[in-house]
Protein backbone atom coordinates (compact mmCIF):
# COMPACT_ATOMS: atom_id res chain seq x y z
CA UNK A 1 0.00 0.00 0.00
CA UNK A 2 1.43 3.41 -1.35
CA UNK A 3 2.26 5.20 2.40
CA UNK A 4 1.58 8.71 0.68
CA UNK A 5 -1.50 8.27 -1.57
CA UNK A 6 -3.06 6.23 0.62
CA UNK A 7 -6.56 7.56 -0.59
CA UNK A 8 -7.47 7.59 -3.81
CA UNK A 9 -6.94 10.63 -5.37
CA UNK A 10 -8.86 9.48 -8.18
CA UNK A 11 -11.46 7.46 -6.98
CA UNK A 12 -15.33 8.58 -8.26
CA UNK A 13 -17.43 8.44 -5.51
CA UNK A 14 -21.18 7.25 -7.23
CA UNK A 15 -23.18 8.44 -4.49
CA UNK A 16 -20.78 12.34 -4.57
CA UNK A 17 -21.98 12.16 -8.19
CA UNK A 18 -25.62 11.43 -7.91
CA UNK A 19 -25.94 14.27 -5.41
CA UNK A 20 -24.09 16.73 -7.87
CA UNK A 21 -25.91 15.81 -10.95
CA UNK A 22 -29.23 16.36 -8.97
CA UNK A 23 -28.64 19.35 -7.04
CA UNK A 24 -26.83 20.91 -10.21
CA UNK A 25 -29.63 20.40 -12.31
CA UNK A 26 -31.97 21.66 -10.04
CA UNK A 27 -29.91 24.70 -9.18
CA UNK A 28 -29.38 25.30 -12.76
CA UNK A 29 -32.96 25.08 -13.67
CA UNK A 30 -33.84 27.39 -10.88
CA UNK A 31 -31.58 30.01 -11.43
CA UNK A 32 -32.52 30.31 -15.40
CA UNK A 33 -36.06 30.95 -14.15
CA UNK A 34 -35.59 33.27 -11.35
CA UNK A 35 -31.91 35.02 -12.00
CA UNK A 36 -30.41 34.45 -15.41
CA UNK A 37 -33.66 35.18 -17.60
CA UNK A 38 -34.82 38.20 -15.92
CA UNK A 39 -31.40 39.79 -15.37
CA UNK A 40 -30.44 38.83 -19.46
CA UNK A 41 -33.78 40.20 -20.49
CA UNK A 42 -33.32 43.22 -18.44
CA UNK A 43 -29.65 43.61 -19.70
CA UNK A 44 -30.84 43.04 -23.47
CA UNK A 45 -33.92 45.84 -22.88
CA UNK A 46 -31.54 48.62 -21.35
CA UNK A 47 -29.10 47.66 -24.54
CA UNK A 48 -32.28 48.15 -26.63
CA UNK A 49 -33.52 51.28 -25.05
CA UNK A 50 -29.84 52.57 -25.75
CA UNK A 51 -29.70 51.62 -29.45
CA UNK A 52 -33.33 52.93 -29.99
CA UNK A 53 -32.21 56.77 -28.51
CA UNK A 54 -28.68 56.31 -30.12
CA UNK A 55 -30.40 55.96 -33.51
CA UNK A 56 -32.63 58.83 -32.53
CA UNK A 57 -30.05 61.18 -31.56
CA UNK A 58 -28.52 59.95 -34.92
CA UNK A 59 -31.58 60.44 -37.14
CA UNK A 60 -32.17 64.14 -35.23
CA UNK A 61 -28.31 64.63 -36.26
CA UNK A 62 -28.87 64.47 -39.99
CA UNK A 63 -32.22 65.74 -39.95
CA UNK A 64 -30.59 68.81 -38.48
CA UNK A 65 -27.39 68.35 -41.05
CA UNK A 66 -29.76 68.21 -43.46
CA UNK A 67 -31.42 71.36 -42.62
CA UNK A 68 -28.56 73.61 -42.30
CA UNK A 69 -27.23 72.15 -45.59
CA UNK A 70 -30.37 73.67 -47.48
CA UNK A 71 -29.88 77.02 -45.47
CA UNK A 72 -26.98 77.12 -46.99
CA UNK A 73 -27.89 76.06 -50.76
CA UNK A 74 -30.60 78.85 -50.37
CA UNK A 75 -28.01 81.02 -49.27
CA UNK A 76 -25.40 80.57 -51.82
CA UNK A 77 -28.30 80.67 -54.26
CA UNK A 78 -29.42 84.54 -53.02
CA UNK A 79 -26.27 85.35 -53.22
CA UNK A 80 -25.85 84.15 -56.99
CA UNK A 81 -29.14 85.71 -57.61
CA UNK A 82 -27.93 89.24 -56.25
CA UNK A 83 -24.32 89.36 -57.61
CA UNK A 84 -26.16 88.81 -61.12
CA UNK A 85 -28.52 91.31 -60.50
CA UNK A 86 -25.55 93.80 -59.80
CA UNK A 87 -23.73 92.61 -62.92
CA UNK A 88 -26.49 93.51 -64.92
CA UNK A 89 -27.41 96.64 -63.42
CA UNK A 90 -23.95 97.50 -63.80
CA UNK A 91 -23.64 96.33 -67.49
CA UNK A 92 -26.60 98.74 -68.32
CA UNK A 93 -25.57 101.36 -66.38
CA UNK A 94 -22.24 100.82 -68.51
CA UNK A 95 -24.10 100.54 -71.90
CA UNK A 96 -26.30 103.89 -70.85
CA UNK A 97 -23.42 106.07 -70.67
CA UNK A 98 -21.54 104.66 -73.46
CA UNK A 99 -24.48 105.89 -75.31
CA UNK A 100 -24.75 109.39 -74.03
CA UNK A 101 -20.81 109.63 -74.57
CA UNK A 102 -21.19 108.21 -78.38
CA UNK A 103 -24.30 110.44 -78.63
CA UNK A 104 -22.44 114.14 -76.96
CA UNK A 105 -19.44 112.89 -79.41
CA UNK A 106 -21.42 112.73 -82.47
CA UNK A 107 -23.44 115.94 -81.25
CA UNK A 108 -20.26 117.93 -80.68
CA UNK A 109 -18.80 116.16 -83.95
CA UNK A 110 -22.00 117.36 -86.11
CA UNK A 111 -21.58 121.34 -84.70
CA UNK A 112 -17.99 121.45 -85.13
CA UNK A 113 -18.33 120.27 -88.75
CA UNK A 114 -21.52 123.08 -89.51
CA UNK A 115 -19.24 125.62 -87.79
CA UNK A 116 -16.60 124.69 -89.94
CA UNK A 117 -18.63 124.39 -93.22
CA UNK A 118 -20.33 128.50 -92.22
CA UNK A 119 -16.62 129.21 -91.67
CA UNK A 120 -15.75 127.72 -95.45
CA UNK A 121 -18.41 129.49 -96.91
CA UNK A 122 -18.13 132.64 -94.82
CA UNK A 123 -14.28 132.61 -96.02
CA UNK A 124 -15.04 131.34 -99.30
CA UNK A 125 -17.72 134.65 -99.52
CA UNK A 126 -15.08 136.98 -98.08
CA UNK A 127 -12.65 135.51 -100.63
CA UNK A 128 -14.58 136.18 -103.57
CA UNK A 129 -15.67 139.72 -102.27
CA UNK A 130 -12.47 140.41 -101.60
CA UNK A 131 -11.15 139.45 -105.04
CA UNK A 132 -14.12 141.40 -106.59
CA UNK A 133 -13.25 144.13 -104.41
CA UNK A 134 -9.58 143.60 -105.55
CA UNK A 135 -10.25 143.50 -109.05
CA UNK A 136 -12.66 146.31 -109.04
CA UNK A 137 -9.85 148.22 -107.25
CA UNK A 138 -7.32 147.12 -109.38
CA UNK A 139 -9.43 147.97 -112.71
CA UNK A 140 -9.86 151.28 -111.03
CA UNK A 141 -6.26 151.57 -110.60
CA UNK A 142 -5.57 150.83 -113.84
CA UNK A 143 -8.34 152.83 -115.75
CA UNK A 144 -6.87 155.52 -113.75
CA UNK A 145 -3.36 154.83 -114.67
CA UNK A 146 -4.20 154.26 -118.32
CA UNK A 147 -7.19 156.24 -118.14
CA UNK A 148 -9.26 156.11 -121.66
CA UNK A 149 -6.78 154.08 -123.32
CA UNK A 150 -8.21 150.58 -122.04
CA UNK A 151 -11.97 150.35 -121.94
CA UNK A 152 -13.02 149.11 -118.65
CA UNK A 153 -14.06 145.61 -120.40
CA UNK A 154 -10.86 144.44 -121.75
CA UNK A 155 -8.95 145.63 -118.23
CA UNK A 156 -11.31 143.41 -116.08
CA UNK A 157 -10.34 140.98 -118.10
CA UNK A 158 -6.99 141.56 -117.49
CA UNK A 159 -7.13 142.24 -113.84
CA UNK A 160 -9.26 138.29 -114.01
CA UNK A 161 -6.22 136.68 -115.19
CA UNK A 162 -3.92 138.39 -113.03
CA UNK A 163 -5.78 137.13 -110.00
CA UNK A 164 -5.83 133.72 -111.54
CA UNK A 165 -2.27 133.71 -111.65
CA UNK A 166 -2.18 134.92 -108.22
CA UNK A 167 -4.31 132.38 -107.16
CA UNK A 168 -2.39 129.52 -109.44
CA UNK A 169 1.29 130.36 -107.84
CA UNK A 170 -0.49 130.72 -104.02
CA UNK B 1 7.09 -1.35 -6.71
CA UNK B 2 9.77 1.58 -6.53
CA UNK B 3 10.17 1.79 -10.33
CA UNK B 4 6.72 2.77 -10.67
CA UNK B 5 7.31 5.67 -8.42
CA UNK B 6 10.11 6.24 -10.49
CA UNK B 7 8.12 6.20 -13.38
CA UNK B 8 5.41 8.54 -12.25
CA UNK B 9 8.60 11.02 -11.56
CA UNK B 10 10.04 10.94 -14.70
CA UNK B 11 6.40 10.81 -16.94
CA UNK B 12 5.63 13.47 -14.79
CA UNK B 13 8.91 15.13 -15.67
CA UNK B 14 8.66 14.74 -19.07
CA UNK B 15 4.85 16.11 -19.59
CA UNK B 16 5.70 18.65 -17.45
CA UNK B 17 8.13 19.66 -20.16
CA UNK B 18 6.29 18.66 -23.85
CA UNK B 19 3.36 21.01 -22.34
CA UNK B 20 5.53 23.91 -21.12
CA UNK B 21 7.27 24.31 -24.48
CA UNK B 22 3.84 23.63 -26.10
CA UNK B 23 2.69 26.37 -24.28
CA UNK B 24 5.60 28.44 -24.40
CA UNK B 25 5.13 28.07 -28.30
CA UNK B 26 1.84 29.45 -28.20
CA UNK B 27 2.51 32.43 -25.88
CA UNK B 28 5.48 32.95 -28.08
CA UNK B 29 3.66 32.95 -31.23
CA UNK B 30 0.08 34.99 -29.61
CA UNK B 31 2.50 38.25 -28.47
CA UNK B 32 4.44 38.43 -32.16
CA UNK B 33 0.83 38.27 -33.34
CA UNK B 34 0.06 40.82 -30.93
CA UNK B 35 2.40 43.22 -31.60
CA UNK B 36 2.11 42.84 -35.45
CA UNK B 37 -1.45 43.68 -35.09
CA UNK B 38 -2.53 45.44 -31.96
CA UNK B 39 -5.68 45.62 -32.95
CA UNK B 40 -6.61 41.42 -32.80
CA UNK B 41 -4.74 41.39 -29.46
CA UNK B 42 -8.70 40.28 -28.01
CA UNK B 43 -8.63 37.45 -30.75
CA UNK B 44 -5.44 36.40 -30.44
CA UNK B 45 -5.83 36.48 -26.56
CA UNK B 46 -9.20 34.07 -26.61
CA UNK B 47 -7.39 31.60 -29.09
CA UNK B 48 -4.21 31.33 -27.11
CA UNK B 49 -5.97 30.86 -24.57
CA UNK B 50 -8.28 27.98 -26.40
CA UNK B 51 -5.20 26.37 -27.59
CA UNK B 52 -3.27 26.30 -24.16
CA UNK B 53 -5.65 24.57 -22.67
CA UNK B 54 -5.88 21.78 -25.49
CA UNK B 55 -2.27 21.40 -24.67
CA UNK B 56 -2.81 21.32 -21.09
CA UNK B 57 -5.32 18.68 -21.50
CA UNK B 58 -3.02 16.47 -23.36
CA UNK B 59 -0.54 16.76 -20.90
CA UNK B 60 -3.04 16.30 -17.91
CA UNK B 61 -3.81 12.82 -19.65
CA UNK B 62 -0.19 12.04 -18.90
CA UNK B 63 0.10 13.52 -15.32
CA UNK B 64 -3.33 11.34 -14.88
CA UNK B 65 -1.34 8.26 -16.18
CA UNK B 66 1.39 9.34 -14.06
CA UNK B 67 -1.03 9.23 -10.57
CA UNK B 68 -2.72 6.14 -11.65
CA UNK B 69 1.39 4.95 -12.05
CA UNK B 70 2.06 6.45 -8.42
CA UNK B 71 -1.41 4.66 -6.65
CA UNK B 72 -0.11 1.44 -8.27
CA UNK C 1 3.22 26.67 -14.96
CA UNK C 2 1.35 24.15 -13.13
CA UNK C 3 3.20 21.09 -14.88
CA UNK C 4 6.39 22.70 -13.56
CA UNK C 5 5.05 22.71 -9.82
CA UNK C 6 3.38 19.35 -10.45
CA UNK C 7 6.84 18.09 -11.32
CA UNK C 8 8.14 19.70 -7.96
CA UNK C 9 5.45 17.85 -5.78
CA UNK C 10 6.47 14.66 -7.44
CA UNK C 11 10.02 14.93 -6.70
CA UNK C 12 9.16 16.15 -3.34
CA UNK C 13 6.71 13.27 -3.25
CA UNK C 14 9.45 10.64 -4.13
CA UNK C 15 11.65 12.82 -0.90
CA UNK C 16 9.35 12.31 1.86
CA UNK C 17 9.19 8.49 0.36
CA UNK C 18 12.60 8.22 0.83
CA UNK C 19 13.07 10.07 4.24
CA UNK C 20 10.31 8.29 5.93
CA UNK C 21 11.70 5.12 5.30
CA UNK C 22 15.32 6.37 6.54
CA UNK C 23 13.46 7.21 9.81
CA UNK C 24 10.27 5.40 9.98
CA UNK C 25 10.26 4.94 13.50
CA UNK C 26 9.85 8.49 14.89
CA UNK C 27 8.35 9.89 11.38
CA UNK C 28 5.29 7.86 11.61
CA UNK C 29 3.12 9.40 14.56
CA UNK C 30 3.91 13.14 13.11
CA UNK C 31 3.09 12.13 9.64
CA UNK C 32 0.28 14.22 7.78
CA UNK C 33 -1.47 13.14 5.18
CA UNK C 34 -1.14 15.11 2.11
CA UNK C 35 -3.69 13.32 0.00
CA UNK C 36 -6.31 13.34 2.95
CA UNK C 37 -6.16 17.43 2.87
CA UNK C 38 -7.48 17.07 -0.84
CA UNK C 39 -9.86 13.85 -0.97
CA UNK C 40 -13.84 14.19 0.77
CA UNK C 41 -14.33 13.42 4.10
CA UNK C 42 -17.26 13.01 5.72
CA UNK C 43 -16.68 15.22 8.10
CA UNK C 44 -16.00 19.15 8.00
CA UNK C 45 -13.01 20.21 9.41
CA UNK C 46 -12.39 22.88 11.67
CA UNK C 47 -9.15 22.14 13.38
CA UNK C 48 -8.13 22.81 16.05
CA UNK C 49 -11.72 23.65 16.93
CA UNK C 50 -12.79 20.32 16.04
CA UNK C 51 -15.12 18.45 13.30
CA UNK C 52 -18.53 18.60 12.31
CA UNK C 53 -19.95 15.24 11.25
CA UNK C 54 -21.85 14.87 8.01
CA UNK C 55 -25.33 12.71 8.23
CA UNK C 56 -25.07 9.28 6.38
CA UNK C 57 -27.42 8.24 3.68
CA UNK C 58 -27.00 4.90 2.74
CA UNK C 59 -29.18 2.89 0.29
CA UNK C 60 -28.71 -1.09 0.60
CA UNK C 61 -31.07 -3.78 -0.08
CA UNK C 62 -34.20 -1.76 -1.06
CA UNK C 63 -34.21 0.58 1.62
CA UNK C 64 -32.71 3.88 2.66
CA UNK C 65 -30.85 4.08 5.84
CA UNK C 66 -30.55 7.53 7.52
CA UNK C 67 -27.81 8.93 10.71
CA UNK C 68 -27.26 12.11 11.72
CA UNK C 69 -23.46 11.33 12.11
CA UNK C 70 -21.01 8.54 10.59
CA UNK C 71 -20.34 7.99 14.98
CA UNK C 72 -24.41 7.67 15.20
CA UNK C 73 -24.55 5.03 12.19
CA UNK C 74 -21.53 3.22 14.25
CA UNK C 75 -23.02 2.85 17.73
CA UNK C 76 -26.41 2.65 16.68
CA UNK C 77 -26.41 0.41 13.16
CA UNK C 78 -27.25 -2.87 13.49
CA UNK C 79 -26.57 -3.51 9.30
CA UNK C 80 -23.75 -1.48 9.14
CA UNK C 81 -19.95 -0.83 10.90
CA UNK C 82 -16.68 1.01 10.28
CA UNK C 83 -14.43 -0.78 8.44
CA UNK C 84 -11.71 -0.96 10.96
CA UNK C 85 -14.33 -2.40 13.72
CA UNK C 86 -15.23 -5.26 11.63
CA UNK C 87 -14.71 -8.57 13.08
CA UNK C 88 -13.40 -7.45 16.23
CA UNK C 89 -15.60 -8.67 19.31
CA UNK C 90 -14.48 -6.57 22.04
CA UNK C 91 -16.50 -3.27 20.99
CA UNK C 92 -17.90 -1.14 23.84
CA UNK C 93 -21.78 -0.60 22.93
CA UNK C 94 -22.15 3.26 22.47
CA UNK C 95 -19.06 5.51 22.45
CA UNK C 96 -17.01 4.05 19.49
CA UNK C 97 -15.79 6.81 17.45
CA UNK C 98 -15.03 6.57 13.54
CA UNK C 99 -12.22 5.13 11.98
CA UNK C 100 -11.44 4.73 8.57
CA UNK C 101 -15.32 6.66 7.37
CA UNK C 102 -15.54 3.22 5.06
CA UNK C 103 -19.24 1.65 5.99
CA UNK C 104 -18.88 -1.94 5.51
CA UNK C 105 -22.58 -4.29 6.33
CA UNK C 106 -22.25 -6.18 9.25
CA UNK C 107 -22.81 -9.23 8.56
CA UNK C 108 -20.34 -10.27 6.20
CA UNK C 109 -18.12 -7.04 5.56
CA UNK C 110 -18.64 -6.16 2.29
CA UNK C 111 -19.62 -2.76 1.25
CA UNK C 112 -23.07 -1.70 0.82
CA UNK C 113 -25.03 -1.13 -2.90
CA UNK C 114 -25.03 2.73 -2.72
CA UNK C 115 -23.47 5.55 -0.18
CA UNK C 116 -25.54 8.24 -0.53
CA UNK C 117 -23.87 10.06 2.31
CA UNK C 118 -23.21 14.18 2.56
CA UNK C 119 -19.91 14.42 1.93
CA UNK C 120 -17.52 17.75 2.83
CA UNK C 121 -17.14 18.43 -1.17
CA UNK C 122 -21.08 18.20 -1.36
CA UNK C 123 -21.75 20.98 1.58
CA UNK C 124 -19.12 23.36 -0.11
CA UNK C 125 -21.02 22.66 -3.49
CA UNK C 126 -24.31 23.37 -2.01
CA UNK C 127 -22.51 26.73 -0.48
CA UNK C 128 -21.09 27.78 -3.94
CA UNK C 129 -24.75 27.18 -4.99
CA UNK C 130 -26.23 29.03 -2.17
CA UNK C 131 -23.89 32.18 -2.74
CA UNK C 132 -24.90 32.03 -6.72
CA UNK C 133 -28.26 32.09 -5.22
CA UNK C 134 -27.57 35.09 -2.75
CA UNK C 135 -25.92 36.99 -5.14
CA UNK C 136 -28.20 36.73 -8.26
CA UNK C 137 -31.41 36.09 -6.79
CA UNK C 138 -31.81 39.57 -5.29
CA UNK C 139 -29.81 41.10 -8.19
CA UNK C 140 -32.69 39.84 -10.38
CA UNK C 141 -34.71 41.43 -8.42
CA UNK C 142 -33.50 44.37 -8.91
CA UNK C 143 -33.25 44.59 -12.20
CA UNK C 144 -36.69 43.47 -12.60
CA UNK C 145 -37.52 46.74 -10.35
CA UNK C 146 -35.54 48.85 -13.24
CA UNK C 147 -32.83 49.82 -11.36
CA UNK C 148 -29.88 48.20 -14.50
CA UNK C 149 -32.89 47.70 -16.95
CA UNK C 150 -34.04 51.39 -17.55
CA UNK C 151 -30.94 53.01 -15.35
CA UNK C 152 -27.72 52.41 -14.78
CA UNK C 153 -26.53 49.84 -12.69
CA UNK C 154 -26.26 50.62 -9.04
CA UNK C 155 -23.87 49.40 -6.33
CA UNK C 156 -20.45 47.71 -6.28
CA UNK C 157 -22.22 44.21 -6.70
CA UNK C 158 -24.25 44.79 -9.24
CA UNK C 159 -21.39 46.76 -11.68
CA UNK C 160 -19.16 43.63 -11.01
CA UNK C 161 -21.42 40.93 -11.45
CA UNK C 162 -23.08 42.87 -14.40
CA UNK C 163 -19.67 42.84 -16.13
CA UNK C 164 -19.27 39.18 -15.41
CA UNK C 165 -22.72 37.88 -16.76
CA UNK C 166 -22.06 40.32 -20.06
CA UNK C 167 -18.84 39.06 -20.57
CA UNK C 168 -20.04 35.70 -20.70
CA UNK C 169 -22.37 36.37 -22.79
CA UNK C 170 -21.04 38.31 -25.33
CA UNK C 171 -17.44 37.07 -25.11
CA UNK C 172 -17.87 33.12 -24.84
CA UNK C 173 -21.46 32.43 -25.62
CA UNK C 174 -21.81 34.84 -28.60
CA UNK C 175 -18.29 34.19 -30.03
CA UNK C 176 -18.20 30.61 -29.54
CA UNK C 177 -21.91 29.61 -30.47
CA UNK C 178 -23.03 32.05 -32.66
CA UNK C 179 -25.76 34.98 -32.94
CA UNK C 180 -28.08 32.01 -33.55
CA UNK C 181 -28.44 30.26 -30.60
CA UNK C 182 -26.48 31.26 -27.79
CA UNK C 183 -29.32 33.23 -25.60
CA UNK C 184 -30.50 29.49 -25.38
CA UNK C 185 -26.85 28.24 -23.80
CA UNK C 186 -25.91 31.64 -21.95
CA UNK C 187 -27.79 30.29 -19.11
CA UNK C 188 -26.10 26.86 -18.43
CA UNK C 189 -22.56 28.61 -18.96
CA UNK C 190 -23.23 31.47 -16.59
CA UNK C 191 -24.81 28.87 -13.72
CA UNK C 192 -21.76 26.64 -14.82
CA UNK C 193 -19.23 29.71 -14.94
CA UNK C 194 -20.15 31.19 -11.38
CA UNK C 195 -20.56 27.56 -9.45
CA UNK C 196 -17.30 26.84 -10.65
CA UNK C 197 -15.60 30.15 -9.58
CA UNK C 198 -17.32 30.21 -6.15
CA UNK C 199 -16.30 26.58 -5.52
CA UNK C 200 -12.69 27.57 -6.38
CA UNK C 201 -12.78 30.65 -4.14
CA UNK C 202 -14.12 28.38 -1.46
CA UNK C 203 -10.49 26.37 -1.48
CA UNK C 204 -8.90 29.64 -0.98
CA UNK C 205 -10.77 30.33 2.68
CA UNK C 206 -9.21 29.48 6.12
CA UNK C 207 -10.88 25.76 6.18
CA UNK C 208 -12.84 26.04 3.49
CA UNK C 209 -12.56 22.92 0.37
CA UNK C 210 -12.67 23.58 -3.32
CA UNK C 211 -14.90 21.15 -4.40
CA UNK C 212 -13.52 21.25 -7.89
CA UNK C 213 -10.38 19.72 -6.63
CA UNK C 214 -12.81 15.82 -6.60
CA UNK C 215 -12.97 14.19 -9.58
CA UNK C 216 -16.83 13.56 -9.14
CA UNK C 217 -18.09 16.92 -9.55
CA UNK C 218 -16.19 17.92 -12.81
CA UNK C 219 -17.31 14.86 -13.98
CA UNK C 220 -20.74 15.93 -13.58
CA UNK C 221 -20.14 19.43 -14.36
CA UNK C 222 -17.71 18.10 -17.91
CA UNK C 223 -21.11 15.30 -18.25
CA UNK C 224 -23.35 18.26 -18.09
CA UNK C 225 -21.59 20.18 -21.44
CA UNK C 226 -21.23 16.62 -22.37
CA UNK C 227 -25.03 15.93 -22.56
CA UNK C 228 -25.49 20.03 -24.01
CA UNK C 229 -23.33 18.87 -27.17
CA UNK C 230 -25.13 15.63 -27.31
CA UNK C 231 -28.88 16.66 -27.34
CA UNK C 232 -28.44 19.51 -28.82
CA UNK C 233 -26.24 18.43 -31.70
CA UNK C 234 -27.12 19.68 -35.35
CA UNK C 235 -27.18 17.08 -38.00
CA UNK C 236 -24.06 17.98 -39.43
CA UNK C 237 -22.37 16.80 -35.83
CA UNK C 238 -23.78 13.19 -36.30
CA UNK C 239 -23.18 12.90 -40.17
CA UNK C 240 -18.92 14.21 -39.01
CA UNK C 241 -19.10 11.80 -37.00
CA UNK C 242 -20.34 8.85 -38.46
CA UNK C 243 -20.05 9.50 -41.95
CA UNK C 244 -17.44 12.12 -42.74
CA UNK C 245 -18.15 14.14 -45.69
CA UNK C 246 -16.03 14.76 -48.80
CA UNK C 247 -13.75 11.74 -47.95
CA UNK C 248 -13.61 8.55 -50.19
CA UNK C 249 -15.40 5.78 -48.42
CA UNK C 250 -12.70 3.51 -46.81
CA UNK C 251 -11.31 7.04 -45.25
CA UNK C 252 -14.91 7.36 -43.63
CA UNK C 253 -14.86 4.11 -41.70
CA UNK C 254 -10.96 5.47 -40.61
CA UNK C 255 -12.30 8.21 -39.43
CA UNK C 256 -15.50 6.95 -37.14
CA UNK C 257 -13.56 5.68 -34.72
CA UNK C 258 -11.17 8.69 -34.67
CA UNK C 259 -14.27 11.10 -34.13
CA UNK C 260 -16.03 8.99 -31.59
CA UNK C 261 -13.03 8.69 -29.31
CA UNK C 262 -12.66 12.62 -30.06
CA UNK C 263 -16.30 13.13 -29.31
CA UNK C 264 -15.19 11.40 -25.47
CA UNK C 265 -11.83 13.06 -24.61
CA UNK C 266 -13.48 16.43 -24.97
CA UNK C 267 -15.24 16.13 -21.83
CA UNK C 268 -12.63 14.38 -20.09
CA UNK C 269 -10.49 16.84 -20.75
CA UNK C 270 -12.36 19.14 -19.28
CA UNK C 271 -13.24 16.93 -16.35
CA UNK C 272 -9.27 16.31 -15.64
CA UNK C 273 -8.26 19.94 -16.12
CA UNK C 274 -10.56 21.51 -13.71
CA UNK C 275 -9.61 18.32 -11.36
CA UNK C 276 -5.81 18.48 -11.65
CA UNK C 277 -5.63 22.32 -11.35
CA UNK C 278 -7.46 22.64 -8.53
CA UNK C 279 -6.09 19.59 -6.60
CA UNK C 280 -2.18 20.45 -7.33
CA UNK C 281 -3.01 23.68 -6.26
CA UNK C 282 -3.75 22.34 -2.40
CA UNK C 283 -1.06 20.00 -2.74
CA UNK C 284 1.72 22.07 -3.69
CA UNK C 285 1.18 24.23 -0.79
CA UNK C 286 0.82 21.57 1.66
CA UNK C 287 4.13 19.98 -0.28
CA UNK C 288 5.96 23.60 0.01
CA UNK C 289 5.06 24.38 3.49
CA UNK C 290 6.07 20.24 4.28
CA UNK C 291 9.68 21.00 3.03
CA UNK C 292 10.20 23.21 6.26
CA UNK C 293 9.71 19.51 7.99
CA UNK C 294 11.59 17.82 5.50
CA UNK C 295 14.45 20.03 6.10
CA UNK C 296 14.37 19.24 10.18
CA UNK C 297 14.60 15.98 9.27
CA UNK C 298 17.54 16.23 7.16
CA UNK C 299 19.51 19.02 8.32
CA UNK C 300 18.03 19.21 12.06
CA UNK C 301 15.88 21.84 13.25
CA UNK C 302 18.06 25.39 13.02
CA UNK C 303 18.29 25.03 9.21
CA UNK C 304 14.80 24.24 8.95
CA UNK C 305 14.08 27.47 11.23
CA UNK C 306 16.41 29.66 9.06
CA UNK C 307 15.15 28.53 5.73
CA UNK C 308 11.29 28.54 6.85
CA UNK C 309 11.05 32.23 5.51
CA UNK C 310 11.83 31.22 1.93
CA UNK C 311 9.19 28.33 2.34
CA UNK C 312 6.38 30.61 3.77
CA UNK C 313 7.19 33.45 0.57
CA UNK C 314 6.82 31.03 -1.57
CA UNK C 315 3.57 29.42 -0.34
CA UNK C 316 2.03 33.26 -0.21
CA UNK C 317 2.91 33.26 -3.90
CA UNK C 318 1.28 29.85 -4.90
CA UNK C 319 -1.82 31.19 -3.27
CA UNK C 320 -1.98 33.93 -5.22
CA UNK C 321 -1.06 32.00 -8.37
CA UNK C 322 -3.93 29.83 -7.22
CA UNK C 323 -6.44 32.77 -6.73
CA UNK C 324 -5.72 33.16 -10.57
CA UNK C 325 -5.89 29.99 -11.55
CA UNK C 326 -9.00 29.65 -9.89
CA UNK C 327 -10.61 32.75 -12.19
CA UNK C 328 -8.89 31.18 -15.35
CA UNK C 329 -9.90 27.61 -14.89
CA UNK C 330 -13.58 29.07 -14.36
CA UNK C 331 -12.86 30.73 -17.45
CA UNK C 332 -11.49 28.07 -19.41
CA UNK C 333 -13.95 25.65 -18.25
CA UNK C 334 -17.03 27.91 -19.40
CA UNK C 335 -15.17 28.96 -22.79
CA UNK C 336 -14.43 25.39 -23.40
CA UNK C 337 -17.87 24.42 -22.68
CA UNK C 338 -18.94 27.12 -24.76
CA UNK C 339 -16.11 25.76 -28.11
CA UNK C 340 -18.03 22.32 -27.92
CA UNK C 341 -21.45 23.41 -27.65
CA UNK C 342 -20.86 25.92 -30.64
CA UNK C 343 -18.87 23.23 -32.49
CA UNK C 344 -21.81 20.36 -31.97
CA UNK C 345 -24.92 22.91 -32.80
CA UNK C 346 -22.95 24.92 -35.92
CA UNK C 347 -25.52 24.28 -39.05
CA UNK C 348 -22.41 23.77 -41.39
CA UNK C 349 -25.04 23.87 -44.72
CA UNK C 350 -25.34 27.74 -44.79
CA UNK C 351 -21.70 27.52 -44.96
CA UNK C 352 -21.39 25.40 -47.71
CA UNK C 353 -23.97 26.71 -49.63
CA UNK C 354 -22.14 30.13 -50.76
Amino acid sequence: MNPVLAQGLLDVDFGLVIWVAITFALFMFLLTKFAWKPILKALDDREKAIKDSLEDAEKAKSEAEQISTENEKALKEIEAISHKIRKEAQEEADKIRADRLEKAKADSELLLEQTRIAIEQEKKQAMSELREEVSRLAVEAASRILNEEIDEKRAKSIVDRFIKDINGVR
Amino acid sequence: MELAYLAAGIGAGITTLGAGIGIGIIGKSAMEGSARQPEASGDIRTSMLISAAFIEGVALFGQVVCIVLALK
Amino acid sequence: MKFFLIGILYTLLLLTGFVNESKAGEAEENRVDLIGKVVDHYYLDFKPAGTIELPRIIYDRGSFHFYASTTRLINKSEHFTDAHYFGSTDMQEGNLKPSSYIIVRTEDGTAPQLDLSITSHLVFFWLAGALVFIIFIPLSRKYQAGTGSETEPKGALQNMFEVLVLFIRDEIALQNIGPKKYLFFTPYLLTVFFFILFMNFFGLMPWGVSSTADISVTAVLALFTFLATQIFASKDHWKHIFWFPGVPVPIKFMLMPVELMGLLTKPFALCIRLFANMASGKILIFSILGTIFIFSDLFGPGVAYGTSWIWVLLTLFVYLIKALVSFIQAYVFTILSALFIGLAVADHSEEHAH
